[in-house]
């Protein structure tokens, strides 16, 4: 193995130098085909009963962490706070983690610690789900909606008479989201403000993001969402897989809309690690996020008509009671490309869950940077920051050099194609920034570029503006 | 000459505004090798006089001594049995006659230990039982593994306080044998609390009527003088054995009339009504 | 005769003196008497049990509820088989994992043969069950169609009507602007119609609610053929995973590789043609020897199953109730002997007692994880890898958390009634002890503690019961690997079988906690003297 034990190296000079092997299609002669010297070779990783677990669960299963010369425990954790104090206090090695935990833990935002991240672990897979009632009355207002198969995106423009209703009433309608810092606050609110709702902020005191709510979010772990739904306590919630097929399968709930159409391949789950363990074990970080490319790449390998090969194998690991642990028939809709919005209502989304193609599990800073303002936009992040900020913050949590270097190493032992590696160059400006996103891919119809946080942020109607 | 002495003892209890006065003016002296039986009604407070002669009680006036030495704590010397045998029953007999001895007689060590026990233990015939727990005793037994464990210990006074009055007639007859043939055999100084006249006539030198309490307090002496060894079967007989059992008796019944007079009057007066007492800690409730 | 007499006390002692008469009548000892007993004491009692089973399993499915079924006895015991089997097949792959050899290579043949076997069956199934869905889409179809036409005729209609009345309510509105009606009429007209659109809307409401009931039925066929898909597909999966652990992913196979490997790195010293390139194939070496060595010391690192969560959680009530004793009762024997200090204790005691599992493991979680920054290399973790049972359980800081919430609700019984014991000492022993001259320690060792412990046993049976309860609890939020987790996970999971799995858990978590009493009956048996007994 090489340079990674001295990281010293600046890391400017060694992204130009890995950036030659895609760049310049050459091979860094020094990068050798063997098992990392890794520093800790049996490992501790946790993980929330959702689908998009499946890089690391499929890693442990088909070997590919034991081929980096690894043994893994997979430990489900029973919510995200809790998932995130064991990766701080070392229980865990490394996590499953919602995209805004090790932003929202750097920059202090509930917990403080400095948590990195080399791996996207998914796009997409949230939906948000509404309960039976709230649908009949939504339907009620849009009768375009009354039908088997209602045209999507489904807006929450007719929610908005729900929502007044219970204004009216002296009450708010209570939804429910996984966390503060979760892609599902965040996407839930979009959604929300998308159709002039407002959802409420967070301040410096209200740390529970009510204040101007016309609907109050609350947070409730995913695996509780369909039996809060049920039980009353919240009309709706936005939540990753298995739990909105849950509440299809079990009658409760209707999924409205998913997050592929509130932002076309947006980030979900990021593989997290503190930057103390990160540091400490640079060979064993480079081998995890080996094994989870291979795993990604396992997972959205498609035969010559298009088909996912292996996503039902992947289901029925899933469905054992020490990962999901939800029924094969319930996971394998969304896994396999499918979506049950009623059960009258199937629909192909082919797209649902995305683990590896289109570089999805690269660690882009213009994702980190998404995060960051909408943080900033909520109110979580309580003063104005400069564009730099932002840029420098990501770069601080983001780590496209570990990823890079893994692919490397797998290009080299033939387990990737050059191709499936985005191009970075790290002498440019914006190396590692995903080009402008059209305004077509969000539902309010405003373009996002992560080279201009600020001007994006000011774009929105609703919401704080810097 | 007097080796056990009680001078002007008196003893109360209860809160200062409600005192009451159990033992007044006791006089009490014992000779050496003497056997004494102090002999009267339940409740008279014998059993708390027994415990100011062993000195797990002080007297509120007076001074109880022993050799001339005021007792102030118990000491082995003073061998008391108690009225309820008070083994521990946790342990077998001869752990609790060992217990006892290694307290008293600390030099005895190893197999002279062992011995010492046992032979008390075959003293009070338990060789048998020496390994069982009290639990596992009939009364007797548990009476003779408490005669044992106070022997055992070679006190130069034994206080017994009423030891044979939870036992059936014969177990009785065989303890006060024992009691005696081992006071003969190593003449000790005995003070015996009884409440049974023709037991205290057969063993004592001397009988000692403690009056009816509150204020009780110790009557003039009544000699036993008939010879020893006293057979069982033959004092009944006996024509002085017969006139002091007559005279106690007597006397007691006497002594008993008096009270029941006396306490009809202090009825009148005063109310047996006794408010409670919340000054004192609920030791036996701990509700935490 | 002897070991007759023995049996029976070690019965008594144990608290299963209700099968004295059988080991009576096994002595032949009054047979009649002994028969009768049996069955008054023993038969009633089983046959009432299964009535109450059986009762489960005619109560069970005909309570419905959106969150799934409510289990039978006979999913229970498929839960529980389950449970086994996922816990043998860890079992077979850790073995498999190390597995060399020839050993190796004939396992490698039989599970070969074996998935040739199950993949026939799995294709077979599957056939079925596409049958099946079939067969479930036509009879859901047949129950649907009558229903939905009914219910599109009805909607087609309500539709009409409710367009007819907006039509009527524009025209009356015209009339109103004309002056011709009053207003009122409008308003009146409206509501009604109003009213109208509700009444309407119920009533579709009651059809629609039927094709959601008759979607949501069950297809029995239809759940065999899936549930027979799921096991034999998940039973070829294990053993495509075995077939795995005895090749590629094998130890011994890595480590051959390895040294073959490190064989090349050798011999490319010969070829090699510059200094820095010796250099590198030196330092290959170095490296490939560590790797080898590593690899031949792996392990592999199994899912965790239903026995090792019960070894866990028996561990740590174990650990934590060892705590609570160590805690409870010095400072119960303190409390009892002096009244101060009780007196200091008492509002502690009352204001601490009361406070849930829950709020315990949170602070401890804050408190006690202090003490561990980096529990990798914390000394109580390092010392509890190296006790040769305690390894295998994995001690980590959610373990200790738990026990000190053990710890801390197990503690009070314990305390408490130490205290009641030392306080209530006999008066005749304390006269003993003065008599004996014992010093303060022989008092507190022969008199006081002796004459406590029934006492105390009986409140260390409590705490143990207290403990056992509150583990769960604290497990369940600190997922700390156990009994607790597992319902909770189970839980977590809402699969089809969550249920069931709650239900055996909680079957599980009854016999341990009973067990655990079982072995404090006993306990206090021993060390009361009085005979007493304690209460079964």
């Amino acid at each position: 193995m090489k340079v990674y034990n001295t990281r010293k190296l600046n890391s400017a000079r060694k992204l130009s130098k890995l950036n030659l092997v895609f760049g310049l299609g050459m091979m860094v002669s020094t990068v050798s085909a063997e098992t990392l010297d890794v520093e800790k070779d049996s490992l501790k990783f946790g993980f929330i009963k959702l689908t998009d677990c499946a890089p690391i669960v499929i890693a442990k299963e088909k070997g590919f962490f034991e081929e980096e010369g690894l043994q893994v425990e997979v430990i489900a954790q029973p919510n995200w706070k809790q998932l995130l104090d064991n990766v701080i206090t070392g229980e865990l090695d490394g996590a499953h983690m919602l995209s805004g935990q090790p932003i929202g833990a750097t920059i202090g935002f509930g917990t403080q610690a400095h948590i990195v991240t080399a791996y996207t672990l998914d796009l997409n897979g949230n939906a948000i789900t509404v309960s039976n009632s709230v649908w009949e009355k939504m339907q009620a207002n849009d009768p375009a909606l009354d039908t088997p198969n209602p045209k999507h995106p489904i807006t929450a423009d007719a929610l908005v008479p729900v929502v007044q209703e219970k204004l009216d009433l002296g009450e708010k309608l209570k939804m429910g989201m996984v966390f503060p810092v979760s892609t599902h606050n965040y996407e839930i609110r979009y959604w929300l403000a998308a159709s002039g709702i407002n959802p409420g902020f967070y301040t410096s005191e209200d740390q529970k993001g009510f204040t101007g709510a016309q609907v109050e979010l609350s947070v409730t772990p995913p695996p509780q969402m369909p039996a809060t739904l049920e039980s009353g306590n919240i009309s709706g919630y936005c939540v990753g897989e298995p739990w909105n097929q849950q509440a299809v399968a079990k009658g409760i709930g209707v999924p409205v809309v998913t997050n592929y159409d509130i932002w076309k391949n947006n980030p979900e789950k990021v593989f997290g690690v503190s930057k103390k363990w990160a540091d400490e074990n640079p060979n064993t970080h480079l081998a995890v996020v080996k094994a989870l490319i291979r795993a990604g790449k396992w997972l959205d390998e498609v035969d010559a008509s298009g088909t996912l090969i292996n996503r039902e194998e992947a289901v029925r690991i899933l469905s054992q009671p020490n990962y999901v642990g939800a029924d094969f028939d319930v996971i394998k809709n969304s896994m396999t490309g499918y979506f049950f919005f009623q059960k009258t209502d199937k629909r192909l989304m082919p797209e649902f869950n995305v683990f590896f193609k289109n570089h999805a599990s690269f660690p882009w800073y213009s994702d980190g940077v998404w995060f960051l303002t909408q943080m900033r936009r909520w109110g979580q992040i309580t003063e104005t920051k400069s564009a730099d900020w932002y840029h420098e913050t990501a770069k601080e949590i983001y780590l496209p050099e570990v990823y890079l270097e893994a692919a490397a190493l797998l290009v080299e032992e033939g387990h990737l194609d050059p191709s499936e590696v985005p191009a970075f160059d790290a002498n440019q400006k914006w190396a590692g920034y995903k080009p402008a996103t059209p305004a077509s891919d969000f539902i309010d119809g405003i373009a996002y570029d992560g080279r201009d946080p600020v001007g994006y942020l000011n774009a929105h109607k609703i919401g704080n503006k810097d | 000459m007097s080796f056990l002495e009680m001078k002007n003892v008196s003893l109360g209890f209860g809160p200062y505004d409600n005192r009451t006065e159990v033992l007044k003016d006791i006089n009490l002296s014992v000779k050496e090798n003497e056997f004494v039986a102090i002999i009267g009604f339940s409740g008279a407070g014998k059993s708390t006089l027994i415990s100011l002669l062993a000195g797990l009680t002080q007297p509120d006036k007076g001074q109880v001594t022993i050799g001339g030495k005021v007792i102030k704590e118990p000491s082995p010397r003073l061998g008391i049995m108690f009225q309820n045998y008070s083994l521990l029953p946790w342990l077998t007999v001869y752990e609790n006659i060992e217990l006892a001895v290694r307290q008293a007689l600390p030099k005895l060590k190893g197999k002279e230990l062992v011995e010492h026990v046992e032979r008390y233990v075959g003293m009070v015939s338990l060789t048998p039982a020496l390994k069982k727990t009290p639990a596992e005793l009939s009364g007797g037994m548990r009476q003779r593994a408490s005669l044992a464990r106070t022997l055992a210990m070679q006190p130069e006074v034994l206080l017994l306080d009423e030891p044979l009055s939870a036992l059936d007639a014969l177990t009785r007859a065989n303890i006060q044998d024992e009691i005696i043939r081992i006071w003969e055999n190593d003449k000790r100084t005995v003070v015996m609390i009884t409440n049974d006249v023709e037991e205290a006539l057969f063993m004592a030198d001397r009988i000692i009527p403690l009056t009816i309490g509150p204020e009780a307090t110790l009557a003039d002496p009544f000699l036993v003088e008939i010879d020893r060894p006293r057979n069982r079967a033959e004092v009944n007989n006996n024509d002085t054995y017969k006139k002091l059992k007559l005279d106690v008796t007597n006397y007691l019944i006497g002594l008993n009339d008096e009270t029941k007079k006396s306490k009809a009057k202090i009825e009148i007066e005063m109310p047996d009504v006794q408010p409670l007492d919340l000054s004192k800690p609920l030791s036996k409730n701990v509700q935490v | 005769m002897e070991l007759k007499y023995k049996i029976l006390k070690g019965l008594d002692v144990s608290g299963f003196a209700v099968f004295d008469p059988v080991v009576r009548l096994a002595y032949g000892e009054e047979p009649q008497k002994q028969i009768r007993a049996i069955g008054k004491f023993i038969i009633v009692p089983v046959i009432f049990i299964l009535v109450c089973f059986a009762l489960t399993d005619w109560i069970a499915p005909k309570h419905k509820t959106k969150s799934g079924q409510v289990p039978d006895t006979a999913t229970i015991r498929k839960s529980a088989k389950i449970n086994h089997l996922i816990a043998k097949r860890e079992g077979i792959k850790t073995v498999d994992f190390l597995r060399e050899g020839a050993d190796r290579e004939k396992t490698l043949l039989e599970v070969q043969a074996l998935i040739a076997e199950k993949v026939a069956i799995v294709d077979e199934l599957k056939a079925e069950l596409k049958i099946q869905e079939e067969a479930y889409k036509s009879q859901l179809d047949a129950k649907l169609k009558p229903i939905q036409s009914k219910y599109d005729a009805l909607k087609a209609k309500y539709k009409e009507a409710s367009n007819a009345r907006k039509a009527q309510s524009k025209a009356l509105a015209t009339q109103v602007y004309n002056k011709q009606v009053e207003p009122s009429e409008l308003v009146a007209l409206l509501k009604e119609s109003d009213a109208q659109t509700e009444a309407e809307r119920a009533e579709l409401d009651i059809l629609k609610n039927q094709l959601d009931e008759k979607r949501s039925e069950k297809y029995e066929p239809l759940e065999l053929a899936r549930s027979n898909v799921d096991s034999e597909a998940d039973a070829l999966m294990f053993l495509k995973t075995r077939e795995q652990l005895l090749t590629s992913r094998n130890r011994s196979v890595k480590v051959a590789e390895a040294v073959e490997k490190k064989q090349g790195i050798a011999d490319s010293f010969e070829t090699a043609t510059s200094e820095s390139k010796v250099l590198n194939a030196a330092k290959g070496l170095v490296r490939q020897e560590l790797s080898i060595e590593r690899l031949e010391s792996q392990k592999y690192a199994p899912a965790a199953t239903i026995y090792l969560y019960i070894q866990r959680s028996v561990f740590t009530v174990i650990v934590g109730f060892l705590l609570a004793v160590i805690i409870g009762i010095p400072l119960g024997i303190l409390c009892g002997l002096n009244k101060v200090f009780m007196a200091c204790m008492t509002p502690i005691i009352a204001i601490f007692k009361p406070v849930s599992p829950v709020v315990w493991l949170l602070i401890f979680q804050i408190i006690v994880g202090a003490f561990f920054p980096n529990p990798d290399t914390h000394p109580l973790f390092v010392a509890a890898s190296n006790i040769p049972w305690v390894q295998t359980l994995g001690v980590n800081p959610a373990m200790v958390f738990s026990a000190c919430t053990v710890a801390m609700c197990a503690l009070w019984p314990s305390l408490v009634n130490t205290a009641l014991g030392v306080c209530s000492l006999d008066p005749d022993h304390v006269n003993v002890a003065r008599v004996l001259r014992l010093n303060f320690w022989e008092r507190l060792t022969k008199i006081i503690i002796p004459s406590a412990l029934p006492l105390i046993f009986a409140g260390l049976r409590i705490s143990m019961g207290v403990g056992w309860m509150v583990l769960i609890a604290a497990e369940a939020l600190s997922s700390s690997d156990g009994l607790g987790k597992f319902v909770w996970d189970e839980y977590q999971n809402g699969s089809s079988l969550t249920f069931a799995n709650i239900m055996f858990a909680c079957f599980v978590i009854g016999i341990i906690g009973f067990i655990l009493d079982r072995v404090m009956i006993v306990l206090q048996r021993i060390v009361s003297f009085d005979d007493s007994g304690a209460s079964v």
